[in-house]
């Protein structure tokens, strides 16, 4: 598999003159950039609020042997909601790795990512050859600054590499594979609603291409057999629904939660998106080009959608710029095999430096915001807690088991109604201040230097607890 | 132009609408009026703010947009409004249909021509307004069409940006849009030909005509320094583009895609092509722009039409019957579907639409200059605060001028509003003694709570707050001796 041939018909992409590329110079060209990919993900910033929620749910579901499908009284507002169990097995995966030791929840990110970054190359060499497909690796990893720590979104971009490079060539192998990945996606997380979507724009550029009758046959049972990984999960037919809440597309959260990219990813966005982007237009999408739009085009607009999949959209577009350069620039392009055992020990060693590096990575610090609501427990006191940003409430339920929240992270499973007043309170409108309290809200964790926090610090009754670089808390006494 | 002509007449009647129908959104225009009418009045177009910016007085000031002044000065009320507003309506009209011309000549199909246009159309709907930086999306348009003359009537190239620069400091772009067709010249050339050795000179040139206006050298100083000006944070336009913006999503991704799929050498870079790397940077750099700040989606799309539509065209052409693939195809009934589904879109959206609020502070503002004593006002949206210069005993903190305010008064500006830990001791500490804030707003409930202000007036959508105990500041004795 390692190091496909070109396809029939594509032997004007070979150019001898940069065959000699492939040899040692690529090779270590390719451990160099695994152990960029390695030593980035080591240092990079945890996901607290996704760390705390997988781990909240997954410590649940190891304790009771069952998983949890409605929200529980962590919870004020919207107790016995239905979440759907949303990213079971993800959160059970974090759990154990969690409790073996953070090294290994690291060590499993950067897998994760030498994974994502392994089948971007892989697609771009079967087109593009190995220099091109180096650069599709440069070109995707713009995108990934934001998403290769831990819960960082780096595992859906495994999933979806992974998953485009096996649909890429339909057959009967290829659709089993397909749906069998897509079915554990769907559990792992609800990102999994993304595989039939892939398998679509696959299915319409096999069928644009003028790909054969078997291969068309072949990626249309991929589309559906994706699909119906989609309801082998726990909330059966209602995992679309909310898993695509999950997703956070919604533009009703505006205010709830942050989805731009220049606020989710900003350095992605302004560097990976934008050479993305410009790389587009220099090269065009030249083979098969109305098979490349779809899935360019709808990867583009997810990742403007929520700046969370921004590395999704360099790992799905990366190899298909890389196809274009090909196609435009035959001479950067060439289609010698190289040698499997070489990319197997490049492979390995990425894996083995990856494992050395992990013991020498301390646990990172808890980014300010999180840690107040993780510290709520240290007074050992039911807390009714308000957070000004939901994440930070993912936290406190997971660290703070006496502590009860307004809303957390699982927006999907939140009523439109609490998280209209939640947005009602932290823009400060429509009757704030009788949400707080009717609602008994004695802790609320705002962010610093907004108008609210401000108030609430006026506010007769309310009194600072702590601060950090990002937020405050403030507590009341009265309704304790 | 046959079809582009017709795309463009449904945006010239929603333009033409939205100018002389709606009022203005923005309190530029009055600014700019009394900019006018002083010019007009000392035949000088003045340099500093005056008194009337207590936080700023006499601070330095690049009124860029003077000739705009004038104009919107005659046609403040009337009839003068009329044409005034109906100019500035014809400005995306006229630079579309230069930009759709530009692209026929460069042999773009009609059918290609007539998306370019739809798609520009819908890219400027968002951003069009009674507006300088309006006004001069022609003068874009008429820039690209000469840059790409093959002969001596690229030098007018130079004339437009001479006159662009009278109009807006945009004229920056100018002489870096031409240095990087120069640039672009070079690399198709393979050397520095004729035609790159006049595109070098009239780049050079662009770089002299930007500074044939009142303000001289000023001018392109100024416009560099907004590159890294804090107040473009807090100015809407300004903001970095995402999906949320109609006009983006509805014109210029869709220009961006084009440009993507038709990209590379069998269409934008084919070697026929005598300027690929021209229109490669020209198209690079705009596109840049475009991620860049929710302001340039116009103006990349007026760029992008004459560089994507001859690209698109080539795929458009009719191939015989053997060649045709699936996709050519699929084209073959879903651009014009396409097209149609658009100017369904932009017929619905124009019978649905309904006239916006004004969103400008009149009535506390009229009521403020009825009130006795002299006032010293903070306006929650900066752009509010217009309609109070050139109204005896008022001054005020920030105003639609915006760019000459220096940046620590922004500062205290975005503290106050967002009601940082120390925004009432920015108040006593500029000598504030009136607010007018939008009702229900946080500045609104936090100075309903502040002691030693009082509501001096309140309607549905505005509220005016009135120190009750004066405060001395070094201000307020400026004020004292004026």
């Amino acid at each position: 598999m390692v190091g496909a041939t070109q396809p029939a018909g594509r032997e004007h992409l070979v150019d001898a003159r940069t065959a000699s590329f492939a040899g040692a110079g690529y090779r270590v060209a390719y451990v160099a950039l695994a152990a960029a990919v390695v030593v980035a993900t080591a240092f990079a910033p945890v996901n607290s609020g996704a760390v705390a929620l997988a781990h909240f749910l997954g410590g649940h579901i190891l304790g009771d042997r069952a998983i949890p499908m409605r929200l529980g009284s962590e919870t004020f507002t919207a107790s016995g909601s239905y979440a759907g169990g949303i990213g079971w097995l993800g959160a059970v995966a974090n759990e154990l790795l969690v409790r073996a030791g953070h090294g290994y929840a690291l060590f499993a990110t950067m897998l994760a990512a030498l994974v994502a970054f392994a089948f971007v190359e892989l697609r771009a060499r079967r087109q593009g050859g190995r220099l091109l497909a180096l650069g599709a690796v440069v070109l995707a990893g713009s995108c990934a600054p934001g998403s290769l720590g831990i819960a960082g979104g780096i595992t859906t971009a495994a999933f979806a590499a992974v998953l485009t490079y096996v649909l890429e060539r339909p057959s009967r192998t290829a659709t089993i594979v397909a749906t069998l990945l897509a079915v554990v996606w769907c559990n792992v997380a609800a990102e999994g609603l993304l595989a039939p979507a892939i398998a679509a724009c696959i299915a319409a550029a096999t069928t644009l291409r003028g790909g054969t009758q078997d291969e068309r046959r072949w990626s249309r049972f991929a589309c559906l057999g994706t699909a119906l990984a989609l309801l082998a999960t726990p909330a059966l037919l209602s995992y679309p629904l909310y898993a695509l809440g999950t997703l956070r597309l919604d533009r009703d959260l505006f205010g709830v939660v942050a989805y731009h990219p220049i606020d989710v990813a900003p350095l992605a966005y302004r560097v990976g998106f934008t050479a993305m982007i410009l790389a587009g237009l220099a090269f065009g999408l030249q083979r098969d080009r109305g098979a490349s739009i779809p899935l360019f085009a709808a990867a583009a607009v997810l990742a403007l959608m929520n700046g969370a999949f921004v590395i999704v959209f360099g790992v799905l577009a990366a190899p298909v710029l890389a196809a274009s350069a090909a196609a435009a620039y035959p001479r950067f392009a060439h289609a010698r095999a190289g040698s499997a055992r070489a990319d197997i020990a490049s492979g390995v060693i990425a894996v083995a430096l990856a494992a050395g590096l992990v013991p020498v990575v301390g646990v990172p610090a808890t980014a300010p915001g999180y840690a107040l609501a993780a510290s709520l427990a240290s007074d050992g006191r039911p807390h009714r807690v308000f957070c000004y940003d939901v994440d930070w409430c993912d936290v406190a339920i997971s660290g703070a088991p006496l502590a009860r929240v307004f809303a957390d992270g699982r927006v999907a499973a939140y009523p439109s109604t609490v998280l209209g007043r939640q947005r009602d309170v932290v823009a400060m409108k429509n009757h704030w201040r009788s949400t707080i309290d009717k609602n008994k809200v004695d802790t609320m964790i705002l962010r610093n230097d907004r108008p609210l926090t401000t108030m609430i610090s006026m506010a007769p009754g309310w009194h600072l607890v702590a601060s950090d670089a990002a937020a405050s808390v403030f507590e009341r006494a009265a309704l304790r | 132009m046959k079809y582009a002509w017709l795309v463009i007449a449904v945006f010239a009647s929603r333009f033409l609408t939205t100018a002389i129908t709606y009022p203005p959104g923005d309190g530029d225009l009055y600014w700019q009026r009394l900019l006018g009418l002083q010019v007009l009045r000392t035949h000088a177009v003045p340099r500093a703010l005056g008194p009337e910016a207590f936080s700023a007085p006499y601070a330095p000031w690049v009124p860029q947009e003077w000739l705009f002044g004038i104009a919107a000065y005659f046609g403040r009320t009337g009839i003068g409004w009329d044409i005034f507003a109906g100019a500035c309506a014809l400005a995306p009209v006229v630079a579309i249909a230069i930009a759709c011309w530009h692209a026929l000549r460069r042999g773009a199909s009609e059918t290609a021509v007539a998306v370019g246009a739809t798609c520009g159309g819908l890219a400027m709907l968002e951003s069009f307004g009674v507006r300088a930086q309006v006004a001069v999306w022609p003068l874009l348009a008429l820039f690209m069409l000469a840059l790409d003359e093959d002969g001596p009537w690229a030098y007018a190239a130079i004339a437009v940006a001479a006159f662009w620069s009278n109009w807006h400091a945009s004229a920056m772009l100018a002489p870096i849009v031409a240095g990087m067709v120069a640039v672009g010249s070079a690399l198709d050339e393979r050397g520095f030909g004729k035609r790159t050795r006049r595109l070098a000179i009239i780049a050079a040139a662009c770089l002299l005509a930007i500074c044939c206006n009142p303000f001289g050298w000023d001018l392109p100083r100024y416009a560099i320094s907004l590159f890294d000006n804090p107040i473009k944070t807090y100015i809407t336009e300004w903001k970095v583009t995402d999906i949320d913006d109609a006009s983006f999503v509805q014109g210029a991704w869709p220009l961006l895609l084009l440009a993507i799929a038709f990209g590379g050498r069998q269409s934008l870079l084919r070697p026929e092509n005598d300027h690929r790397w021209r229109d490669l940077i020209v198209l690079g750099t705009f596109a840049f722009l475009l991620l860049s700040a929710a302001r340039n989606v116009a103006v990349f799309a007026i760029v992008a039409i004459p560089i994507v539509t001859p690209a698109l065209s080539l795929w458009l052409r009719k191939k015989p019957e053997a060649e045709l693939t699936k996709a050519d195809r699929t084209a073959a009934w879903a651009l014009p579907a396409g097209a149609f589904a658009l100017a369904v879109f932009v017929g619905i959206h124009l019978a649905q639409i309904t006239p916006p609020a004004t969103g400008l502070a009149n009535a506390p503002l009229a009521a403020l200059a009825k009130m006795p004593g002299d006032h010293d006002v903070f306006c929650a949206d900066f752009a509010w605060c217009s309609l109070a210069l050139g109204v005896p005993h008022e001054r005020v903190f920030l105003d639609g001028r915006a760019d000459p305010f220096p940046r620590p008064v922004w500062e205290d500006f975005i503290k106050i509003l967002r009601l940082n830990h120390a925004w009432r001791g920015l108040l006593d500490s500029h000598g504030i003694n009136t607010v007018v804030a939008q009702r229900y707003t946080p500045l609104d409930q936090a100075m309903a709570l502040n002691p030693g202000w009082r509501l001096a007036y309140s309607d549905k959508d505005y509220t005016l707050y009135v120190r009750t105990t004066p405060v001395r500041t070094a201000a307020s004795n400026v004020h004292s001796s004026d």
